[in-house]
């Protein structure tokens, strides 16, 4: 039992593991320029870098958020990438001088040229506005933004005096541009050049923070995920609490009830109904219910669907608690119906094994009492695989409830999910999802406990003879 | 029985819900001429049919036809009634020439006519659901077969092939992200690759030297199984469809199947396990029968019956996520009319009921007929 444990639970680390390696790099490759979208967040949406001072202001952002080391452990590259490719950090850079050597299959010419580029621009924003045409200098000092190699070529054949101010660098650039268009990269430089780049890297250090309980911020705002999570999970909490509850509430009298009564037509029907009730989609009912009981005009306002930081300013449940439970009845209702749904047929079926258990034929020779039949010695045991049931659902309510939560306003972790994608804020959303996956996985775990220790039947030996 | 007719129902909206609702007429007599516009489109393409003008602009509504015989439903699903703009309720006054021509679902915020984007929908459910299903089926199967016929002690390679597969993978992942790097077109890479494949098939193809060890393939699937099912569905599509640069439908499929193959691979797994040590599989090893002909004609007709199950399941379980998806308008390609974008719709108008109702009823019926059929295989079965 124990030795199972430990395979499991070391086999679920590893995958977890595996899991944050993906969401890792999904993150990498998601992130929208991140330097950008801060500085613009800090100064109100007015922020621009030069591109000449991009490189510097990027890698002085870079130092800041961590990220001007390696990616990883390891790193692949075609050969005639060098090893410090990684200290690029201005995008728009990295894509030009990534195509670039792609295209050469040479380093060091790649950086003159962008050397020779960027003193091209100096020397273009130095001259004085008597020596060159106005219209001129700033067509040049745009043509930084793009960094496109055809624009450079145009400005290189421009007339004579156009070009005397910076004729020396001009030619040097033409010189280099002759170059990066006659070469091609060798058949063997594209062969892989690993390397081992040690522990200092991001995904190590990303990765000890978040062992550490560190999830990082947001890159919308700069706040800490964990407190917007903070903030989100107790109404998660409360919806899918009240649900479960709700849910057991209808599904252990009318699961027993079902099980104990002889098998009728009535029967049939409840259970056809129970399986309709199980197909419903929630967000379809959601949505019906939100104009129904929402809207004055048919009468039904008392519940609503705005205000919830309002309800939970004046202090949530135990303040009032009537507006709380009234707010959430709707979200509640559409989580509850289709998990008492399944429970009570699942309650049915169990219960009604049980009873064909030959103990239960034993008690009833005994002449016990049909209540005590049921209640003391059926109900037990009939229990046991509903607990267990419990802790492997947890995860899949929370994603039932993504859809909920959007439909009914609530401020819970879906909404935040949802939120966080369409503001691409690409942060939350993967430190999100990899605590969904930690909760669901274990939620496995736990119900593999629970269910072996309810049940000492079970040793879980078959599944040790195949590993 | 009824189950039956139901699915074909279903099947037959989705094959044929746009000659049902089209604003193409099935014929039409214009300008002295007699025309079938409706089944003319492809020879049209070809280029072997020719149309006037007038009928290129796209305003089949409005033309003088002479003599005109229309679809049963006289809108496409992207046809913009002007007449009837802004929520018509299927009840209300509607300003249409005849009164066969009412919208009966009424019409969305822009006048589209809600009874054909719902037929539409039928066919975007159904594709998506049947092809992500019969994606996740044959990598499923594969896989849990794979995992469950060889175990863990029955996959014996010689020490310096299991080093030497392993090494290959890696380069093999490498030369495969070149490619796409370099979208195909770089003729070097593409020789690398080809001499990558050529190295592994020879060092594979070479006699067996030396000690042998097992390789856990069951652990190994067991592993990649256990670390997709521990992220749900919904966050596993919410998170990856968003980085796409242009979604398409084809990457909503790829995406599902990518999710439900492991509960298939899982089941199939499991009766492989039970199966092979059957008597009659150590039969058919003795007589030296190939493991692949054991596997495809002996033990996977056996291992079918509860896969058929599941794949009742993952089918509502697809439909479902694609109306998710539609009705969060995230991840699907912009502009696609799905029963999800219809719903949408109701949470800026909630007022507009006919949004919400049909096409939640197509969802709900379509799910609770899928799960009765399970309920009936599953009886079946047992």
């Amino acid at each position: 039992m124990l030795t199972y444990l430990l395979k499991r639970i070391s086999t679920l680390f590893l995958s977890l593991w595996i899991i944050s390696v993906c969401l890792f790099f999904l993150q990498k490759n998601a992130s929208v320029d991140l330097v950008m979208l801060q500085n613009k967040a800090r100064s109100n949406g007015s922020f621009y870098v030069h591109p000449l001072a991009a490189e510097k202001v990027y890698r002085a952002e870079a130092v800041r958020l961590n990220s001007d080391k390696p990616l990883f452990y390891f790193s692949m590259q075609p050969a005639m990438f060098p090893d410090t490719f990684y200290k690029v950090q201005y995008p728009e850079a990295i894509k030009v001088q990534k195509r670039l050597l792609l295209a050469t299959g040479d380093w060091a010419l790649v950086q003159n040229y962008f050397q020779a580029l960027t003193a091209f621009y100096e020397k273009v924003a130095q001259t004085e506005n008597g020596q060159v045409s106005i219209f001129w200098k700033q067509q040049l000092l745009e043509m930084a933004n793009t960094s496109d190699l055809s624009v450079v070529k145009t400005a290189c054949k421009a007339s004579d005096e156009m070009r005397e101010p910076f004729i020396e660098e001009l030619r040097k650039l033409e010189g280099l541009l002759n170059r990066l268009s006659y070469q091609t990269p060798s058949f063997f430089s594209w062969l892989p050049s690993p390397g081992w780049n040690g522990f200092d890297n991001q995904f190590h250090n990303w990765f000890s923070k978040i062992i550490y309980g560190d999830i990082g911020t947001s890159s919308r705002d700069g706040r800490p995920v964990m407190d917007k999570l903070k903030e989100a999970i107790p109404w998660t909490l409360w919806v899918n609490g009240l649900a479960i509850i709700l849910a057991y509430m209808f599904a252990m009298p009318v699961g027993i009830l079902m099980a104990i009564l002889p098998k009728s037509r009535w029967l049939r029907w409840t259970n056809n109904i129970l399986l309709a009730l199980y197909a419903l989609p929630a967000f379809w009912v959601g949505s019906l219910l939100l104009f129904q009981a929402t809207l004055p005009e048919y009468g039904f306002s008392f519940f609503s669907i705005s205000g919830w930081s309002n309800l939970q300013q004046k202090g949530g449940f135990l303040s009032q608690p009537i507006p709380f439970l009234l707010q959430l009845s709707l979200p509640v209702f559409c989580m509850a119906y289709g998990l008492a749904a399944y429970l009570t047929s699942y309650m049915q079926s169990t219960f009604s094994k049980v009873l064909k258990e030959p103990y239960m034929l034993f008690a009833k020779t005994k002449g016990i009492s049909k209540a005590r039949l049921y209640f003391i010695h059926a109900l037990p045991n009939a229990l046991l695989p509903q607990i267990v049931f419990v802790a492997g659902i947890i995860p899949a309510l929370i994603t039932g409830s993504v859809v909920i939560e959007v439909i009914f306003n609530v401020p819970g972790m879906g909404r935040l999910f949802i939120d966080s994608i369409l503001s691409q804020d690409w942060t939350t959303v993967y430190s999100f999802v990899l605590l969904v996956s930690v909760l669901t996985a274990a939620g496995l775990i736990l119900s593999d406990i629970l269910l072996v220790v309810t049940d000492p039947r079970i040793r879980l030996t078959r599944e040790n003879k195949n590993e | 029985m009824k189950l039956k007719i139901f699915f074909s129902l279903v099947l037959f909206l989705a094959v044929f819900g746009d000659w049902i609702a089209n604003e193409k007429p099935v014929y039409c007599q214009y300008q002295g001429k007699a025309y079938f516009p409706l089944l003319e489109v492809p020879f049209v393409k070809l280029g072997w049919i020719n149309w006037p003008v007038d009928f290129q602009n796209d305003n089949w509504r409005n033309l003088p036809y002479e003599k005109v015989i229309k679809t049963l439903v006289p809108y496409s699903p992207e046809t913009i009634d002007r007449n009837n703009l802004g929520l018509k309720s299927p009840f209300s006054v509607q300003n249409t020439k005849v009164f066969w021509e009412r919208h009966w679902m009424g019409t969305d915020r822009i006048g589209r006519d809600v009874l054909a984007g719902w037929i539409r929908g039928f066919r975007l459910a159904l594709s998506i659901g049947l092809l992500s299903i019969s994606i996740a089926g044959i990598l499923g199967i594969f896989m849990g077969g794979l995992a469950g016929f060889y175990g863990n002690d029955r996959f014996h390679l010689p020490i310096y092939k299991a080093f030497f597969l392993l090494f290959w993978l890696v380069g093999l992942i490498y030369w495969i992200f070149q490619v796409f790097v370099t979208n195909g077109s770089n003729f070097s890479i593409l020789i690398w690759l080809g001499i990558w494949l050529l190295i592994g098939v020879l060092v594979y193809s070479m006699p067996a030297m030396g000690k042998s060890i097992a390789l856990p393939v069951d652990w190994l699937i067991s592993l990649i199984i256990q670390a997709i099912d521990a992220i749900p569905a919904l966050f596993f599509l919410l998170a990856l469809l968003p980085l796409i640069k242009n979604p398409g439908l084809f990457h909503v499929i790829i995406l599902i199947a990518l999710i439900r193959w492991t509960g298939i691979a899982r089941l199939v797994r499991a009766e492989f396990l039970r199966i092979r040590d059957l008597e009659y599989i150590q039969a058919a090893q003795l007589l030296g029968i190939k493991n692949f002909h054991i596997c495809w004609k002996h033990i996977l007709p056996n291992a079918m019956g509860s896969v058929w199950i599941t794949f009742a399941y993952s089918f509502a379980g697809a439909i479902l996520l694609e109306a998710y998806l539609g009705y969060l308008g995230i991840g699907m390609p912009a502009g696609t009319i799905s029963w999800g974008s219809q719903m949408q719709q109701v949470r800026e108008n909630p007022a507009a009921w006919w949004l919400a109702v049909f096409p939640g009823l197509a969802i709900f019926l379509i799910l609770f007929s899928l799960q009765k059929m399970g309920e009936k295989l599953e009886s079946k079965v047992s």
